[in-house]
């Protein structure tokens, strides 16, 4: 039997597809998020990989299915970008036959890397003449994507960085993942977060194979013996590490390097603030966690801030760079990359397709 | 009279077909256990090792097991081009009408063999489809997943989900004919060192084991001699 089958789950409560399960968002303001696309605004959000982005959108989308239409689409889809063809399809067929179009629709725009300026620039002329009533860019970097400049006016104030989850936030995710069992106690999330290098895919995928490990020898407790026993390579990794670190290093500074780095035992007291940053963190634990950089706007400056989750980051003009050279190499080589789009162009390929 | 009939075996015991050799892979139980659990548990994970060395078969088996009401793909990206679209791959399930109407499958089992020769473009769609949830689990197999095409993001989500298996040697070599053979006597750990160390590879090893075993045949004898090795030198 398989383990989560034996601790009551029907599926993996351990699965890593964005927001697989709702609880999942965890310490987002997403009131932030659904305020700004109210307001009709043009939003990027920018994260390293598993930050989350991903389950944003999947929030946006239950947030506002019921009275916008919302069209959501993904760069790596593996279709041609039709923008045109999209929004067509967000109209009813009633609207297509009487020409009604909708005007508030929500585009989400995933893995925005490979957009062109010159399909970023078409989505601006649908926001700009009021057929799209927000637009959502998201990818892993702002830095990464060529963006016309009168687009990057509309998305002052407005780019937001996710970051990675906090050590109680992790622990909040697995609790909201297997309720009120009792398989977890906080101090070993905490050692496997330390050990996942605070990557909460890692986590996620670490918290599985542990908790399979244990509840397969019939423990219903995870231990740090099953921890040793799982990620026995990652802790000599780290061991090796800091050995390394000691070596290289005088011995004053290894201590300030290793807290920066990965720990692999966590203690109790780990919540008390060491750093100068986490005593501001911790006095500022009931202020806004938002970062907003020069902020001018009345209407961002007006709104309150609120939690952890993000860095709002105001762009500084010329941060980015001025395209050209990169957008004409970003285009080429999309159109070298296109793919057929009759399906008697597509090769013969080896494809099985299992049946009983 | 087929030459295998000789030894008493009903089918070759040499066979490289993936299909066949489910009961005939050697020290895999633990890999099949963990590929079997990752496709129930919806994850990714990557089968990595050397030519011959059972990564198909191992696919088969996954197909065998979860395969029934059309959920399970294989694709050999070895004999696909970059104009593959994983996409129209997963909509053959519907036929025609599933690419008429662009239906969206779900909760698919995708079997993905030698995606050392996937392009990045593709494996950028299964990571979508994978994330949109139309796809449940994949099973990948290269030769050397660090040379695979993969994003950073899609070997995220792969984590450290990899499954090694053993590179070709000689212990594994008399292993797999002595396990194919049922231990009858008809090699001998002499010759098939021999064998072995004109052969690259798995899949090799095997077919040259049959080649040695028809001239035996021939001569109407049940055990194999160094002199049923001219065979191989002959050929060459």
């Amino acid at each position: 039997m398989i383990w989560y089958k034996k601790i009551g789950f029907n599926s993996n409560p351990f699965s890593m597809k964005p927001a697989a399960f709702q609880p999942d968002v965890v310490a987002y303001d997403l009131e932030y998020i659904y305020d700004k696309l109210e307001s009709a605004e043009i939003l990027f959000i920018e994260g390293e990989y598993g930050t989350g982005k991903t389950t944003i959108l999947k929030s946006i989308i239950s947030k506002f299915k019921e009275d916008n239409k919302i069209v959501y689409y993904s760069f790596n889809a593996g279709r041609n970008f039709n923008l045109l063809g999209l929004l067509n399809g967000a109209n009813s067929f009633l609207r297509r036959f009487t020409g009604l179009k909708h005007r508030n629709i929500i585009l989400l725009l995933d893995e925005v890397h490979t957009m062109t300026k010159s399909q970023a620039k078409e989505i601006l002329k649908y926001y700009q003449n009021g057929v799209l009533q927000s637009v959502v860019f998201v990818t892993h970097d702002y830095n990464c994507v060529t963006l016309p400049e009168d687009l990057q006016l509309y998305l002052e104030g407005n780019v937001i960085k996710t970051v990675p989850l906090s050590q109680n936030e992790a622990i909040e995710l697995v609790e909201n993942r297997i309720g009120e069992i009792d398989l977890f106690s906080k101090k070993i999330l905490k050692r496997i977060f330390e050990l996942s290098d605070k990557n909460p895919r890692r986590f996620l995928a670490n918290c599985e194979d542990i908790a399979r490990y244990a509840v397969e020898m019939e423990d219903y407790k995870v231990s740090d013996f099953h921890i040793d026993s799982v990620l026995e390579e990652v802790i000599e990794k780290k061991k090796k590490q800091r050995e390394v670190l000691k070596k290289v290093v005088e011995p004053k500074l290894v201590e300030k390097i290793v807290e920066e780095i990965s720990e692999t035992k966590v203690s109790d007291d780990d919540q008390k603030p060491k750093k100068v940053s986490d005593k501001k963190e911790a006095e500022e634990k009931d202020e806004p966690k938002i970062e907003i950089k020069e902020v001018e706007e009345p209407k961002i400056d007006d709104k309150p801030k609120r939690e952890k989750r993000f860095k709002v980051n105001k762009l500084v003009e010329g941060t980015k760079d001025p395209l050209g050279k990169i957008e004409a190499a970003d285009e080429n080589e999309v159109q070298a990359e296109e793919e057929p789009t009759s399906t008697d162009e597509i090769p013969e390929y080896k494809v099985f397709v299992f049946e009983n | 009279m087929d030459w295998y009939e000789t030894f008493d075996f009903d089918e070759n015991p040499f066979s490289i077909d993936a299909r066949e050799n489910f009961d005939k892979l050697v020290d895999m139980e633990e890999h099949v256990e963990e590929m079997n659990y990752r496709i129930n548990a919806g994850s990714m994970l990557v089968v990595e090792g050397p030519e011959g060395s059972g990564k198909t078969t191992l696919l088969m088996m996954a197909a065998d097991k979860f395969g029934g009401r059309r959920k399970v793909v294989y694709v050999d990206c070895e004999i696909l081009d970059k104009n593959l679209n994983i996409t129209h791959v997963l909509q053959e399930r519907f036929g025609i009408i599933g690419r008429l109407f662009n239906k969206k499958p779900k909760n698919m089992i995708l079997l993905m063999d030698n995606v050392n020769y996937l392009s990045k473009k593709n494996t950028e769609r299964i990571k979508y489809y994978f994330d949109q949830n139309y796809i449940k689990s994949i099973i990948f197999t290269a030769n050397s997943y660090s040379r695979a095409k993969f994003s950073d993001s899609l070997r995220d989500r792969i984590g450290q989900r990899i499954v090694k298996l053993p590179k070709y040697n000689k212990d594994l070599a008399v292993e797999v004919i002595m396990s194919r053979t049922d231990n009858n006597e008809m090699f001998n750990d002499q010759i098939i060192t021999k064998i072995f160390k004109s052969s690259k590879n798995l899949k090799e090893l095997l077919h040259n084991c049959e080649k040695v075993a028809m001239s035996a045949a021939k001569k109407e004898r049940r055990r194999v001699q160094m002199a049923d090795l001219k065979v191989l030198s002959d050929k060459k």
